[in-house]
């Protein structure tokens, strides 16, 4: 019984997860790069 | 600003001690109390003090000099030769040496943003840590540089929390200042990179169009040209990507007038993220291959570019040219490493080597061990929801869900830190 309790959440959190991760597909994870603060042409530090 | 003070500058940059200054001219306790600002000593003190530190007692700096640290301090924020920069220091350092006056806080308060301009961020801090004692007696003008100078040593560091709190003292002063527009716009342009940083979309909208106007008054198409560049991003970010492709044009234009390869590829850059994001994989890929292959781009762009290309070969499946990626990541990679800081793109293209070569073991020791928490000390959200997905779909293709759904779970925890932002 234990043992099928655990598997029944893990298999939601894992759906979650899932779900979670074709949604966020989409989103808002581009890591865009925005220009130097400092003007003098140099290579440029990546933060 | 006290005599006091400058007393002290020049006895720790000649490497005395407070006895050896002392010595036949006043007591030690004496020479704490002027140095400490707790007395005013006589000029006739004063003078000998000066005398033994082999400086002059002058209350201005002449003319010439005068016009030497404004030429400076200009250099410092337009697109110069480093050499020039250099050379013009060291001349102006040599008087600074002989002489005791006004012009000398100035002068080490902009020595901050010069080594940030050389990327010498150590000797940056050291000027920070020497001027920090001193910095309650500046007068506004001074304030101003020191607030917005440390904000600069902070962005650098990546620390953009604290570069904000010093970016909003030095506006404040602004209040009580007389200083040209294009020094204002410069400040706005830097708090809305910050505020990008920190991903406050409607305060980098806010600020840049403040910045746009100074500059577009003052004819400076490169720094109307990053303004662009910034609200291109901030639109893209609320999905206004008809606005933020319209900016990035326009920055790529003024780049082109301005023949500014670093400008254009930077436009080009972001243009192939926003494709990314909206699922274009083969938009992105032409813009970011536009960039890959120019060799005139600064290595930081190329490598983003790269490995950008990395991702997304991976992501349509295209292995061989995921590899090809990889290569070329590693030898920019050799010749950068000296010049620009390149943890993230180690571990991304070496996240990606043993993911291609199914290299199990490795891959999952080397995103649990090391680069998840990298990106969590780093507070990089955005890549830390990317390779924690990554690893959960590892995890889940083995079969091991358990070890799958703990990092389907980061991913989703860090997904909501990156909203509510």
């Amino acid at each position: 019984m234990k043992k099928m309790i655990t598997s029944l959440a893990l298999g939601s959190l894992l759906l979650v997860g899932l779900a979670f991760a074709q949604d966020s597909q989409p989103a808002d994870l581009s890591m865009e790069m925005e220009p130097t603060i400092f003007s003098v042409k140099q290579p440029t530090v990546y933060f | 600003m006290e005599m006091g003070s400058f007393i002290k500058l020049h006895r720790q940059k000649k490497e005395l001690t407070q006895g050896e200054l002392a010595k036949g001219i006043v007591s030690l306790s004496y020479l704490s109390k002027i140095e400490n600002k707790k007395t005013d000593a006589s000029p006739e003190i004063m003078q000998m003090l000066c005398t033994r530190l082999g400086v002059q007692m002058n209350n201005e700096l002449d003319a010439d000099t005068q016009e030497k640290c404004k030429r400076w301090y200009g250099m410092l924020f337009a697109v110069n030769d480093k050499e020039e920069i250099v050379s013009l220091y060291n001349e102006l350092q040599e008087v600074m040496n002989r002489s005791l006056s006004g012009g000398l806080v100035m002068f080490e308060i902009h020595k901050i943003r010069y080594y940030l301009v050389l990327g010498e961020f150590k000797e940056a801090l050291n000027v920070i840590n020497e001027l920090n004692e001193m910095a309650p007696s500046f007068n506004h003008v001074e304030q101003f540089y020191w607030f917005k100078y440390r904000g600069n040593y902070n962005s650098a560091s990546g620390d953009f929390n604290q570069a904000m709190q010093l970016y909003e003292q030095a506006e404040e002063k602004l209040n009580q200042i007389d200083i040209e527009d294009k020094e204002i716009g410069d400040l706005q342009y830097i708090i809305a990179v910050t505020h990008s940083k920190l991903r406050n979309t409607l305060e980098v909208i806010d600020y840049a169009n403040k910045a746009m106007d100074v500059f577009q008054r003052e004819y400076n198409f490169n720094r109307c040209a990053q303004c662009h560049i910034v609200l291109g991003i901030a639109y893209r970010r609320i999905k206004m990507y008809d606005k933020a492709i319209k900016n990035y044009n326009l920055a790529k234009h003024l780049g082109q007038l301005n023949k500014d390869k670093q400008v254009i590829q930077l436009t080009n850059l972001n243009l192939g993220y926003l494709h990314s994001a909206i699922n274009e994989t083969n938009e992105a890929i032409s813009y970011f291959l536009e960039v890959a292959e120019d060799e005139q781009v600064a290595h930081s762009e190329r490598l983003g570019a790269i490995t950008a290309l990395i991702k997304e070969y991976y992501g349509i499946d295209n292995y061989e040219k995921t590899e090809n990626m990889i290569n070329k990541a590693h030898e920019i990679l050799d010749v950068a490493k000296k010049d620009i800081y390149t943890e993230l793109f180690d571990y991304v293209i070496q996240t990606y080597t043993y993911a291609i070569n199914e290299d199990h073991e490795k891959f999952r020791k080397l995103v649990t061990d090391d680069f998840i928490p990298y990106l969590m000390d780093n507070k990089d959200y955005a890549n830390l929801v990317t390779y924690s997905n990554m690893l959960a779909e590892h995890y889940e293709s083995l079969g091991k869900y358990k070890e799958s759904v703990k990092y389907y779970k980061l991913a989703n925890s860090t997904f909501d830190e990156l909203i509510n932002l």
